[in-house]
């Protein structure tokens, strides 16, 4: 829902100030610590004691300003104050985390996630009565599962190849660390304006469909204390600007185009110059793309931009390699028996670096100097030299991999899983892009094609890592180029890439010197968190693209009643 | 375009009355692409639109929460909703009436005929917002009278019945509200009220809520009305939550609705949490009582909330819709029965309330004595203008609240559409034999004695789903809103007079003809301002009518009654089993 907020309530804000305090004069994390101490001590009396305790307590303020071609749609400034609980009874070896078997699972897990309401100013006496309870909560949770898994686990047969002998959870060292709470930056009416008027330009269309812009300025602060004694408080600033477009082609195909910028300052966002120039350049290429024609259903060679590649290696590559998915035995753990193996041509290498702030002059949103489970960020190779080395882990171990490599993450009220960062993927063979399209022409020629494609842009997909479906994955190209043995580009529209991913990557043949990155929000199982992903543009031998699914909606009976008329304008080009 | 801003800002200044709404942009581009819809929207050999209304809400929300004198919660938000109401046939047979449960059709329907129009008085965005929306469901509702239809072709004994009546056409102009919420200020009445609970570590959680709602409406149709109204709404919910020795959750609860947070009255708010603070620390050690069968008086406002609970459901009038499977329509016949069945149709001139009462709905009615009354309107969400309705004449079924839409038991609106369906506003039920607080608890009594009982039971307070079945379904689901169900307020009456507070009872079903059997009335008539929760088969029915106008499922109606008497009444211990007690000890009782 969009909403909109008029008047911003100054007196909870300055409640909530507490710049620059060091984490000793931090009452908050005083009162979680007091608190944890207190019920954790409490509870060890009890028959069926706690091993582990942890809090975590995020702050969040988000202003968020939408328009769309040309007014404004929503204007919002919200806070929240989330507890996460991370409450263990049994041991590291066995505990109520444990996986059950069958496939009760979401009966068993329940809908107990964070619930306690929790006051928003700093000095309050309801925040230790908020995690008392919800303590006392979560502990009866705990406790009550813990006795089923110790059922299940004597009913249930051990499969000798899917035995988990690596236990439930990892130590971890006690870590202390502390940054100044940041301060948000953002001038909401100015911004109100802005997407107003950067939105406007798409209102001369009548064939666009949607065209919005969307602003937003956050503070993300994180309070954490566990049982072992950590004391972590991150505060993370995050600004980004997202436009959105589409167009409706002739044939009534929705035709869409996003384009976004994140920064850790309102300073990295766009001029008003740049923003402008790319909304000129997304109505060029919406207006080409309208006339332009249909794939049909084609396997030969591509190149995948170096955005295109980012994301293709976030979504098709990324997921497979978070370790929490070994745990699940419906997953299809594409790489689980593959260390040490290759799974990747010898000139590609894939490391993870949460501690990465920047690329070049391209922020990294997928950075963090600590993960959700209070575990150091570091950087990990996955890939050394087409080699598959390790997977993302968090606390929770899998096999071949005891302890956590600081990949831990969760959106507030998730439980953590191990999720991706900044995934980085260099390449020791690189050509020129001028080359890497020449090479593309070679293949073209060889396999006795017309043409090869160009994947330009992508919006993202998806991709199934279950047992039960085949393991494929559909990617949603936006901007697609055939390639002729000329050299001649041509821009085609209304098709999908797929494919499975193990042929896929042993596919690629070369790349270019010119890596693209990524920076989005991805979704999954732990909730959305921050991700960038850097990649070459790649040459890729064989793929597959099929007809996009064909939109069965009729075009609106009667015109457009708005000042732009019944007859698209000439666009930019 | 910082326009919207300063009109708000304005607005917040100068507390006078706004331009009339008349000749804003928004009715201009309602007014607009309703009429070209008319004219011009139609596909070849498809059935045009005969009836169009577009309505647009302005919502402005303040939500500000508060324990222990700190807030949880300061948000206010704005939004503008679009909702469509487009029927393609005529007023015989059209595409409403009519349930589909096959398909993606049911879920469609669900869905459609609302969506988020710009803040921005843009003329332009907001047309084209409309039109984009009136496209897609007269796409959707032409499929749905052709499906209809067809379902019609096949079956015999289908209603005859019209699908909407005509109406003339109304215009009525009402500015915006003028009052803004003062955030500040009622931040400062959150803190101050949550804080009464502090040093009370029996209590486990607590809250303060207020809601400031400040809805207007724009509203156009093709028969030629339209109207503008504004709708304000100011709301503080106290709630706290404690537990008894023995594990059994207590909850209490209350509300006090006004139309502007000017008339919320600090101190007797606070006066009221208090006095509810006392009454669950009492409640934690109180005794609960296995089963109860006897005389029960509802005392004060437990009386209006037995009235709007159980008895105002059955008073309105339902249109069942038709569906493409019989054995879907089976199933929902078998379902209501068991949901305490339909309303009081069939009992149309006969006997519903003793021969002393009347029961009348009075949308122009302002206040009770001093109390507000808050279910007023002017005119209804079918652009009929309101008017009193006598429903029950000395005791005899005269009339059920209705809509544009007949059923077999009314033909005629009495302007009662609110919400998904029919709904009271004001609901009085007026004794003409009352009896003063003492001769009905002497009556009491006097059964007490009569039938050897040990005490009798009077009921102070249902909380906001105490007796309706419904409601409770809701509220365990989740779906009532901010509305707290807080426990029922009973006490043990002796005949020496003393009172004892009981925990943890439930009432047994207690349905609308125990009404014909109330023994007697007090003589000062309680407000309690309540959501309207209709009977099972008027939602059902507002599935098959069009959308609900502005997507509140409940409307609130104040109901005013006198305390009352009932000779019969069933409780008992509440079932269920109840967690242990917290097993460490609240922070705030270390070193107390």
């Amino acid at each position: 829902m969009r909403v909109c907020r008029v008047v911003l309530t100054f007196s909870l804000l300055m409640g909530l100030a507490a710049f620059g305090q060091e984490p000793a004069q931090d009452g908050v994390l005083k009162v979680m610590q007091a608190e944890l101490t207190r019920s954790y001590d409490a509870l060890k009396k009890a028959p069926v004691a706690p091993y582990f305790l942890s809090y975590q307590l995020t702050d969040n303020r988000a202003i968020s300003v939408e328009s769309e071609l040309g007014a404004l749609m929503g204007s919002s400034d919200r806070t929240t104050r989330l507890l996460d609980l991370d409450l263990r009874v049994g041991d590291y070896k066995l505990d109520n985390t444990h996986k059950l078997g069958g496939r009760n699972e979401f009966l068993q897990r329940g809908f107990g996630e964070a619930t306690a309401t929790v006051p928003l100013e700093n000095d309050s006496e309801g925040l230790a009565i908020a995690l008392w309870l919800e303590t006392d909560h979560q502990y009866k949770d705990a406790v009550q599962r813990y006795e089923a898994v110790k059922t299940s686990g004597n009913l249930r047969k051990t499969d000798g190849t899917e035995k988990k002998d690596e236990g439930d959870f990892s130590k971890a060292p006690s870590e202390n660390y502390s940054e100044p709470i940041s301060e948000l930056k953002f001038d909401r009416a100015a911004w109100e304006q802005k997407v107003r008027s950067y939105s406007h330009p798409f209102a001369n269309y009548s064939d666009m469909i949607d065209g919005s812009v969307t602003a937003s300025g956050e503070i993300e602060t994180r309070r954490y204390v566990n049982s072992d004694g950590s004391l972590i408080r991150i505060s993370s600033p995050f600004y980004r600007l997202m436009i959105s477009a589409s167009i409706r082609a002739t044939d009534g195909e929705v035709l869409p185009l996003h384009r976004d910028w994140m920064s850790f300052t309102p300073e990295g966002l766009p001029s008003d110059a740049e923003v402008n120039k790319t909304v000129t350049d997304m109505i060029a290429i919406l207006t080409a793309l309208r006339k332009a024609p249909v794939e049909e259903p084609y396997t030969g060679p591509a190149i995948l931009s170096g955005r295109a590649a980012a994301v293709f290696f976030h979504e098709i590559f990324g997921h497979r390699i978070e370790g929490d998915r070994l745990n699940n035995d419906e997953d299809a753990q594409t790489f689980k028996k593959r260390i040490n193996q290759s799974v990747l041509p010898p000139f590609l290498s894939v490391y993870s670096d949460p501690t990465l702030k920047r690329i070049g002059s391209t922020e990294l949103v997928g950075y963090y100097p600590f993960d959700d489970e209070g575990v150091k960020a570091r950087r990990l190779t996955i890939v050394q030299n087409g080699i598959f080395k390790s997977f993302l882990t968090s606390r929770t171990p899998i096999t071949g991999f005891a302890e956590s490599n600081g990949h831990g993450r969760r959106q507030q009220g998730h439980k953590v899983e191990a999720r991706q960062a900044n995934l980085v993927v260099e390449s020791s063979k690189t050509v020129t892009r001028e080359e890497l399209k020449k090479k593309l022409i070679v293949e073209v020629k060889a396999a006795k094609k017309p043409y090869g494609l160009l994947f330009d842009d992508i919006q993202g997909g998806f991709t199934f890592t279950q047992r039960t479906i085949p393991n494929a994955f559909n990617i949603n190209p936006t901007v697609v180029y055939r390639i002729y043995t000329d050299g001649r580009e041509e821009m085609v529209r209304g098709l999908d890439l797929i494919g499975t991913p193990l042929i896929a990557f042993s596919k690629i043949s070369a790349t270019d010197d010119q890596p693209g990155i990524f920076n989005g929000v991805c979704g999954a199982e732990s909730g959305w968190v921050p991700v960038s992903a850097s990649a070459p543009g790649m040459l890729i031998d064989q793929i597959e693209v099929q007809r996009k699914e064909k939109s069965q909606e009729r075009l609106p009976i009667l015109p457009d009643p708005t000042s732009r008329g019944p007859e698209t304008k000439a666009a930019g080009n | 375009m910082k326009r919207l801003l300063r009109i708000l800002m304005l607005l917040a200044l100068a507390a006078g009355p706004m331009v009339a709404a008349e000749d804003d942009v928004v009715m201009k581009a309602m007014r607009d692409e309703l009429g070209r819809s008319m004219q011009q929207l139609h596909l070849p050999d498809v059935d045009k639109p005969y009836f169009i209304a577009y309505r647009v809400n302005d919502g402005e929300i303040t939500v500000i929460a508060a324990t222990l004198g700190d807030l949880t919660a300061s948000d206010q938000e704005r939004s503008r909703t679009l909702n469509i109401e487009l029927r393609v046939g005529d007023y015989t047979l059209d595409n409403t009436n009519f349930l589909p449960t096959r398909g993606t059709e049911r879920f469609s329907r669900m869905f459609s005929g609302s969506g988020q129009l710009p803040i921005d008085n843009d003329y332009e965005q907001i047309r084209r917002a409309i039109w984009l929306a009136t496209d897609a469901e007269y796409k959707r509702s032409a499929e749905e009278l052709s499906s209809k239809r067809a379902v019609f072709k096949n079956r015999k004994g289908v209603s005859d019945l019209p699908d909407f009546t005509k109406y003339e056409a109304v215009n009525i102009t009402g500015a915006p509200a003028s009052s803004k919420a003062e955030v500040i200020a009622l931040e400062k009445l959150a803190r101050e009220l949550s804080a009464i609970f502090r040093g009370s570590p029996e209590i486990l959680k607590s809250e303060v809520r207020i809601t400031i709602r400040n809805l207007y409406s724009r509203y156009v149709n093709s028969e030629g009305s339209s109207y503008t109204e504004p709708d304000p709404m100011a709301t503080v919910t106290v709630s706290a939550e404690s537990q008894a020795a023995d594990g059994q959750p207590l909850k209490e609860a209350f509300d006090v609705i006004v139309i502007s947070s000017s008339d919320f009255h600090k101190d007797e708010i606070a006066a009221r949490t208090r006095k509810m603070l006392e009454r669950i620390k009492t409640l934690r050690n109180a005794k609960t009582i296995e089963r109860y069968n006897g005389p029960v008086l509802f005392e004060g406002q437990a009386a209006a909330q037995a009235f709007g609970q159980v008895f105002a459901p059955a008073l309105v009038s339902t249109r069942i819709p038709t569906s493409d499977d019989p054995r879907f329509e089976a199933g929902i016949q078998q379902f209501l029965a068991q949901m305490g069945g339909g309303s009081l149709a069939d009992r149309l001139g006969g006997r519903v309330l003793p021969a002393d009462y009347d029961v009348v709905d009075k949308p122009h009615d302002k206040a009770q004595g001093k109390i507000e009354l808050m279910g007023g309107a002017q005119i209804d969400d079918e652009a009929v203008p309101t008017k009193d309705t006598v429903i029950v004449e000395k005791g005899i079924l005269k009339s059920l609240l209705s809509t544009r839409t007949p059923s077999t038991d009314s033909k005629a609106t009495t302007g009662s559409r609110h919400g998904i369906g029919a709904s009271p506003t004001n609901l009085f039920l007026i004794s003409h034999k009352p009896q003063t607080e003492q001769e009905l608890r002497k009556q009491i009594m006097d059964i007490v004695k009569q039938r050897g009982l040990e005490y009798g039971l009077v009921v102070r307070d249902l909380g906001a789903v105490g007796l309706s079945w419904v409601g409770r379904m809701g509220a365990i689901a989740g779906q009532m809103g901010n509305l707290n169900p807080g426990d029922v307020e009973i006490y043990k009456v002796y005949p020496d007079g003393k009172e004892e507070l009981v925990r943890g009872v439930e009432f047994a079903p207690f349905l609308v003809g125990g009404f014909k059997d109330v023994l007697a009335s007090g003589d000062q008539p309680s407000v309690y301002t309540g959501p309207f929760i209709p009977m099972a088969n008027a939602m059902l029915a507002g599935m098959g009518g069009t959308a609900g106008p502005n997507g509140d499922p409940f409307t609130m109606v104040s109901y005013v009654a006198p305390s009352l008497l009932f000779e019969e009444v069933s409780l008992k211990r509440t079932s269920g089993s109840s967690p242990n007690p917290p097993v460490a000890p609240s922070p705030m009782a270390v070193g107390n």
